[in-house]
């Protein structure tokens, strides 16, 4: 059966079963969304790449314990929030991915540098993703926080009041503020 | 307006910020991919594994399902043999099943030490020899406790007996003396299964009472893996290692000082036996006694890598 078919939490229900390719399948349908929450979410690179392993490190561990009362992306995007909230709580110290023996730094050149694409288009791209970032940096945490919930996860106003603890009102508010805010910021970074 | 802004119409920020995103080449590296993906096979492998193994003895859950009723019926027969004894005239007021309750709570704490004769006490051969016949070996040989590792065990059978049956009849009998004062009845029965033990300990009939209860809480086949486990983890034996945890050890189970597996592959800075309990679920923050954490522990060593991989899995 083609994994690529099958719903988020049925490919859990098979992972938890034992069967690997169901985690692979959901890893590489969550994968960007999720990177983009934490990378944009917290300082450095290292720390979103530390941040990445330990959601989905949790999200293979307690896959037996999981039920599918919520949305998957609910569950997991609330995994992520937690990871991010106890790594700013405990201001830990980064383990330099470098020290691990990484290819962090050659990967994120690799990246900034997509072959297809002319030289001047893959500038332009760079640079509309570094404005992206500025302007994502300088929103309130609480409503970078609401609005990267929203456009990553795909959640409703309810699913993020919810993964946040706040209130309808409180989300819905914030959302407002943050969509405002961006596109002064976009505008101005243009 | 001279150039149009290159995030599109300026009331869209969801668009705008979709459209930016699509252009943000920005992905986790491949090392973190392959981190995640491996670690989760890993744990898919090991699922696999117990879902297979709860699911393919048919015949074992036969066994172990005539084990139980042999096991009810050795104990429903002895209890029949035995009841006179707590049913003498002299009993006081008050309910009759208590003391017997009592004991039957007490026995397994009193019989602490594993030996063969107690495996033999299991099933009396006497009161039940079908029945025995049908349990399998593995049920009727009680495995020794952690105390008592398979790799000691000639020395062990050779001074379980003796030594662990005296300070056992002892502690009876001063039980027996602190009940008496409390409850005739308890006292009498007290008295009689203590003097059963001390009198006869080594035989397998001596005494009928203690077996039946003994077999009810008989500890289970993997109470010899955690130590096993703990010193192929200590070792950074991975052979060893994998082998225990496929016998079903208990991956977080603790020695004397609280310390687990993961803790002492830790002390021995022994980054692929950290690696490997990780990937397998051990706890990441299991405290010693001393409510010394292996991420502590591996600060303490600075050992950098096993640092790193206890942080990867949430560690405090």
């Amino acid at each position: 059966m083609n994994d690529a078919n099958l719903s988020d939490e049925t490919l859990m229900a098979r992972y938890a079963r034992g069967d690997a390719g169901a985690f692979t399948a959901l890893y590489r349908r969550h994968e960007l969304r999720i990177w983009r929450y934490i990378e944009r979410n917290v300082a450095s690179r290292a720390a979103a790449e530390e941040l990445m392993q330990e959601v989905w490190f949790a999200v293979a561990r307690d896959a037996e314990r999981y039920r599918p009362t919520a949305r998957f992306t609910t569950w997991l995007f609330t995994i992520a929030r937690n990871r991010m909230v106890d790594a700013a709580r405990a201001r830990r110290p980064h383990v330099s991915l470098d020290a691990l023996g990484s290819e962090a730094d050659a990967v994120v050149e690799r990246l900034t540098a997509d072959p297809r694409a002319s030289p001047a288009a893959a500038a332009e791209a760079r640079d509309q993703a570094a404005a992206l970032r500025q302007a994502l940096a300088r929103l309130p945490l609480e409503q970078r926080d609401a609005f990267l919930l929203q456009l990553e996860g795909d959640l409703s106003v309810e699913e993020v009041a919810a993964i946040t603890r706040a209130s309808f009102e409180t989300v819905k508010s914030r959302l407002r503020y943050a969509r405002t805010r961006l596109r002064e910021l976009l505008t101005e970074y243009a | 307006m001279s150039t149009p802004p290159p995030f599109g119409p300026p009331d869209d920020a969801d668009e705008q910020y979709r459209r930016a995103s699509e252009l943000d080449p920005s992905r986790p590296s491949e090392a973190t991919r392959r981190a995640v993906l491996e670690h989760a096979a890993r744990l898919a492998a090991e699922r696999a594994r117990r879902g297979t193994r709860r699911r393919w003895p048919l015949a074992g859950a036969t066994l172990r399902w005539q084990a139980i009723v042999g096991t009810a019926a050795a104990a429903a027969l002895a209890g029949v043999m035995i009841a006179p004894q707590f049913l003498a005239p002299s009993a006081p007021s008050g309910s009759p099943q208590a003391p017997a309750a009592a004991s039957a709570t007490r026995e397994p704490r009193q019989e602490s030490a594993p030996a063969p004769v107690e495996s033999e006490h299991f099933v009396s051969p006497a009161v039940n020899a079908p029945e025995r016949a049908r349990i399998p070996p593995s049920a009727r040989r009680a495995p020794p406790r952690e105390s008592a590792p398979a790799a000691a065990a000639p020395a062990a059978s050779e001074r379980s007996p003796g030594a662990g049956d005296a300070p056992t009849a002892l502690q009876a009998e001063q039980r027996a003396e602190a009940d008496a004062a409390r409850a005739p009845a308890l006292a009498q029965q007290v008295i009689v299964n203590a003097a059963a033990r001390s009198a006869a300990a080594p035989t397998a009939s001596a005494s009928r009472a203690a077996p039946v209860v003994r077999a009810a809480a008989a500890p289970p086949p993997e109470q010899t893996g955690p130590e096993a486990l703990r010193h192929a983890a200590a070792a950074g034996d991975l052979t060893a290692l994998k082998g225990a945890l496929a016998g079903g050890s208990d991956i977080d189970a603790r020695d004397a000082e609280g310390r687990t597996a993961l803790m002492l592959a830790t002390l021995n800075g022994r980054a692929d036996a950290v690696a490997e309990l990780l990937a397998r679920g051990a706890d990441p923050s299991g405290a010693d006694a001393h409510g010394t954490t292996p991420l502590q522990a591996a600060v303490a060593a600075d050992e950098r890598e096993i640092i790193a991989m206890l942080r990867r899995y949430g560690a405090r």
